[in-house]
């Protein structure tokens, strides 16, 4: 399955577009990073992915389909979304919350979840590794867990992209480094992540393509090592930054950003 | 950067889950690091039985506590059938406060069931009405409190349902089912209906549930079309417009009504209007049942029928709307189903606040927070609390009618509602 | 400083706005200030023609009582002489009696105290508990004042009505001088009692939260609605075991008229001083803590960053609040509406800006109750003075839903 952006405008109002000619693509088994400083329009493109802006020109297309004309139902079928902020009044258990994933997609009125539902979900728990926090009431678990339960739940829409709004944006660090893990996890699965990060070094570790935005300029569309360069950087954060290249010691070469202080901007 | 699959989830499955991994996830732990691959994928997926196995010893849990409940409900109603009328008439006020030893109950109820057969199929001759007239005591006066006992259970449920629907929508707990100003609606039915007929009133049965669901319908309608018109070029529902309009709403009808009453009628309209307006005797003729039957009907109907989507409400609107849930459709069904719950509780039973904030809590901190569960929670917990004032509220003796049962309930609730503040306070925060 | 509260939006681009203007006309007063600053003038204002203007008006023309040609405009014009003779006397010299212009004045001035209290506190009480539908009764305050009253009827008054201290009665500047503590105790148990009654209600809700370990504003809240709740109703059983009873006798008539009255005793000085100050002392400790009271809208962590410790600061705002709406309603009895819809227009009018809401919210309120009063004691005359706590009520919500409805639909943030 892939997600094709091509030319598009992005903004609120049409005559004061925020982005213009968006091109960039997810398939299932990638990820695809979106990069860039803030208010230059990531979330308001992720929204108009969903549905949630309209669409001002250019194309959205899943496996060639204009999912701008797609109902809700269908498009919850393909893209999952996790957003950055989660908030429940109730102490709901872990696998009530992750049931919601399932709740839309219900054919019958009363939305009652079938075997094959619970199924799904436990599944879902399992490849997160959170199966042993299904009876915890969600507000008792730490925040690293809860996103954890958040892409299980994405999970359980049984979708073939995932989109994630900022996900390690407040979690530490260890935390961090295990979503990160996950999202490869979940590409090596088969599943295609379209992530919103604020962190370059992510696009590195996850082996993904990055789709850089910037405030005056043309967005950049590529691989992780074509797109991330001290220019680029320059060009979008206004930071010098040193690129670093070294191999792990299970022999896996890794590029990370080095800011580098002092001296002119 | 390879990927290794064509698109679906491509898990080997390998081994099944052994029944101690099974007890593991039951008990919370985590399952051993070799149940994974090397990049953190897992190395199995339940099979359908291995997760009904999972979820059977849930909704056993659940079971359970149903099934305690409804012993606990059929020994209260038992218990409720105690307090009758006088010995051998059927006047349902007068002496109120007699009692029946639980034999001579049993043997009315046995009585009862054996004319009902005897009358019904003609297998054998039913006794006569002045044979039970002088030898069952009590005769008569088990219909009107097994009258009153049903109308109690059924508002129970409703104000129970209506308290549960609005915490679920407005995350907010000032906001109580009475906040749309319905309950203000009935009040000014009940006031005009007394206003204009003065001591003939509390005999008008079926113009009372004209005048008060007619006022608390167009109370409801009122606010509905007031909160749209307001709302703007947003959201079609403003919730917090609705509030502020049914809160200044009820606090000026609820001052129309107060100043006309304590004012303007006499005193033994007054009476009247209170005596009528808190329900201190229950009306359990046939309109009466008709009407709360019928409202308890298309209120409760939507609710259990949408019982899972209403989970719902919990999500966020974006990702609601991602996943085809229209959750304007469910806040605006959930409003109007409890309002219409308020207003036939309010009818029939009087105003009863308490219930429908406490119930609520008790039923999410014992039968769980899954909107079907509390549903399920709300209708055991709320009958056993509302049946066991009612008893209470009948027993106390008292000048004129007696107590209202709203103090009764509010004066009972209170160490329960300290103590479920106690245990669920984080749920609020 | 943008504050991210979903319930008191913040109006960033009015505010811009306004700082631009105060910029550009050089050092003009703020227009918030000058709103501020008109709304006195307008209080000023409505205190003298209150004075001065006839009272009874509407109920001379109706009821006809003693003219031969009605209520005309000659009579009007010389009630409204005599009126302004009497008010330059009593400026100038002296002058003694209960329906005298010093204690009209006295009234007035009480009245307006009163308005201005009851806003303060409700727009302390929403801007603490971060609610919209607070007001000050929220706390179950109003109940235990009138709970206080029912027990005051139940054990101080004599069967045959005696002993109480109505506005019939002779309270008077002189009598109150020379023996203050009797006065005080005959004239002012029942203010002393509803004061208890309140206090008694408070301690129950801080009790029952410091029982279930919270002091989380939403529980507070609840906790204050259900105690309320159970206040009003053990207040109605009461009142209905003695309108059961004996419908016309002097306690019934007594419950029935103290459950809705408000301003129903003669006030003096004393009341002047007993309103005034703790009026005057919570506003200076309000603003005072301004600042600190806005960054509670923040999260916990960053307020207690700012060096801002909430628990105890809530406390005491909150207390002194409830303090001072204790005393309001004991003395003047049950006025509602004015602490729940007050702040919200003075919000529309300045902001959620406290250094501007609170000086408006006090002068709205002042002014809101006392041309209420005054329009309905000139229109309504004297029998119905006690009720103008509930017509300001209705007379209120009427004219909110009323202009509510009939105003654009458009303006969401209004009512938040």
């Amino acid at each position: 399955m892939k997600l094709i952006v091509r030319d598009a405008l992005i903004g609120y109002d049409r005559d004061k577009p925020i982005q213009k000619y968006v091109n960039f693509s997810v398939s299932s088994g990638e990820v695809c990073c979106i990069l860039g400083p803030n208010g230059c329009g990531k979330t308001t493109l992720v929204k108009t992915i969903l549905g949630m802006n309209p669409l001002f020109g250019g194309s959205i297309t899943i496996d060639g389909e204009d999912i701008t004309k797609w109902s809700a139902q269908k498009l919850s079928s393909c893209v999952a979304y996790v957003a950055q902020h989660h908030n429940q009044p109730f102490p709901y258990q872990v696998k009530d919350v992750v049931m919601l994933g399932r709740v839309g997609k219900s054919k019958s009125m009363s939305g009652k979840p079938t075997k094959k539902d619970y199924n799904i979900v436990e599944n879902a728990m399992e490849e997160m590794g959170i199966s042993h926090l299904r009876d915890k009431p969600y507000m008792d678990i730490s925040g690293g867990e809860l996103q954890m339960v958040m892409f299980a739940r994405a999970l359980a829409q049984e979708p073939r992209i995932l989109i994630m709004d900022e996900p390690t944006a407040a979690l530490d660090y260890g935390n961090a480094v295990r979503i990160i893990e996950k999202v490869r996890q979940l590409r090596e699965t088969g599943y295609g992540v379209l992530m919103i990060t604020h962190n370059p070094d992510h696009a590195f570790m996850t082996g993904a393509n990055v789709a850089l935005f910037m405030r005056n300029k043309p967005m950049r569309f590529g691989t992780a090592y074509d797109v991330i360069t001290r220019e680029n950087i320059q060009d979008a954060y206004g930071i010098n930054v040193k690129l670093v290249e070294f191999t792990h010691d299970n022999q896996e070469i890794m590029r990370t950003c080095a800011p580098e202080f002092g001296g002119t901007r | 950067m390879a990927s290794s699959s064509n698109g679906k989830k491509g898990l080997a499955v390998g081994l099944q889950y052994s029944a101690a991994d099974i007890a593991r996830l039951r008990n919370g732990q985590e399952l051993p690091a070799q149940a994974r691959h090397g990049n953190g994928a897992v190395r199995h997926l339940l099979t359908l039985k291995q997760t009904n196995a999972l979820y059977r010893a849930e909704s056993d849990a659940t079971a359970k506590r149903v099934a305690v409940c409804v012993v606990v409900l059929l020994v209260l109603v038992f218990f409720s059938l105690c307090p009758m009328g006088a010995a051998g008439e059927y006047y349902p006020y007068a002496s109120r406060y007699a009692f029946y030893t639980p034999w001579e109950v049993a043997q009315c109820l046995y009585m009862h069931a054996y004319n009902a057969i005897a009358e019904s199929t003609h297998l054998f001759e039913p006794h006569s009405k002045t044979w039970l007239l002088a030898n069952v005591p009590g005769y008569w006066a088990i219909p009107h409190r097994a009258g009153v006992v049903g109308i109690t259970l059924v508002c129970a449920v409703l104000l129970a349902t209506a308290g549960m629907l609005y915490q679920n929508v407005f995350k907010n707990p000032i906001a109580g089912p009475g906040m749309l100003g319905v309950g203000s609606g009935v009040s000014l039915g009940m006031m005009l209906l007394v206003y204009l007929n003065g001591a003939a009133a509390p005999a008008m049965i079926t113009q009372r549930y004209l005048y008060c669901y007619g006022f608390g319908a167009a109370i409801l309608i009122f606010v509905i079309i007031a909160g749209r018109k307001l709302s703007g070029k947003g959201k079609p529902f403003d919730i917090v417009t609705m509030l502020l309009i049914g809160s200044i709403l009820s606090q000026l009808l609820g001052f129309i009504v107060s100043y006309v009453t304590l004012f303007v009628m006499s005193e033994e309209d007054y009476l009247t209007f209170y005596n009528l307006s808190q329900m201190l005797t229950v009306d359990t003729s046939l309109v009466s049942w008709m009407s709360l039957g019928f409202a308890a009907t298309i209120s409760l109907l939507p609710i259990y029928l949408l019982r899972y989507k209403m989970n719902g409400l919990a999500l966020d609107d974006v990702e609601a709307r991602l996943m085809g849930l229209s959750l304007t459709k469910l806040r605006g069904i959930s409003l109007v189903c409890g309002a219409i719950m308020i207003l036939a509780a309010q009818v029939h039973t009087g105003m009863v606040g308490l219930v429908s904030l406490l119930v609520p809590f008790l039923s999410r901190s014992t039968f769980g927070c899954e909107f079907s569960k509390q549903f399920t929670g709300n209708v055991c917990l709320g009958t056993i609390l509302l049946l066991i004032c009612r008893d209470i509220t009948d027993m106390i003796p008292f000048v004129g009618e007696g107590i209202a049962i709203s103090s009764v309930v509010s004066v009972v609730l209170m160490p329960l509602f300290v103590l479920v503040m106690a245990k669920s306070l984080r749920g609020w925060e | 400083m943008a504050m991210s509260n979903e319930n008191i939006q913040l109006l960033d681009e009015e505010d811009e706005n306004l700082f631009a203007q105060a910029r550009d006309a050089g050092h003009k007063l703020d227009p918030r200030a000058q709103k501020i600053f008109v709304l006195v003038v307008v209080l000023l204002a409505v205190y003298f023609v209150g004075l001065i203007i006839p009272k009874d008006m509407l109920n001379s023309a109706l009821h006809n009582a003693g003219y031969a040609s009605g209520y005309s405009f000659a009579w009007f014009l010389q009630d409204l002489q005599e009126n302004v003779n009497g008010l330059v006397a009593v400026l100038t010299g002296n002058d003694n009696g209960p329906k005298s212009y010093a204690s009209l004045m006295i009234r007035y001035v009480v009245i307006a105290l009163s308005g201005a209290g009851l806003a303060v506190c409700g727009a302390v009480y929403q801007g603490t508990f971060k609610n919209a539908l607070v007001s000050p009764s929220t706390l179950g305050v109003m109940s235990g004042a009138t709970l206080g009253m029912m027990v005051w009827v139940v054990f101080f008054v004599n069967d045959d009505g005696s002993n109480v201290a109505w506005l019939g009665s002779n309270a008077s500047n002189a009598a109150a001088a020379q023996d203050p503590f009797g006065y005080l105790m005959s004239s002012y148990s029942l203010a002393i009692l509803s004061f208890v009654g309140c206090l008694l209600i408070v301690s129950l809700v801080l009790l029952v939260m410091r029982l279930a370990g919270g002091m989380s504003g939403i529980m507070m809240i609840i906790t204050g609605q259900v105690i309320g709740g159970i206040t009003g109703a053990i207040s109605n059983t009461i009142r209905y075991y003695y309108v059961a009873g004996n419908p016309y006798g002097p306690k019934a008539q007594l419950l029935t008229d103290l459950a809705i009255a408000s301003f129903y005793r003669q006030f003096t000085w004393i009341d002047l001083i007993a309103l005034g100050v703790p009026l005057i002392a919570t506003f200076a400790v309000v603003m005072h803590f301004r600042q600190r009271m806005m960054a509670l809208s923040l999260s916990a962590e960053e307020t207690r960053a700012l060096g801002v410790d909430t628990k105890r600061m809530r406390i005491i705002v909150v207390g002194l609040c409830t303090l001072l709406t204790a005393i309001i309603v004991s003395f003047c009895g049950t006025v509602g509406f004015v602490g729940f819809l007050v702040p919200h227009l003075a919000r529309r009018l300045v902001g959620p800006n406290f250094t501007y809401l609170l000086p408006m919210a006090t002068v709205m309120g002042a002014v809101f109750v006392l041309t209420a009063y005054i329009l309905m004691s000139a229109t309504l005359g004297p029998d119905y003075e006690t009720m103008v706590g509930m017509f300001i009520s209705i007379g209120g919500a009427t004219v909110f839903l009323v202009t509510a409805l009939s105003g654009k639909g458009g303006s969401r943030g209004q009512f938040q």
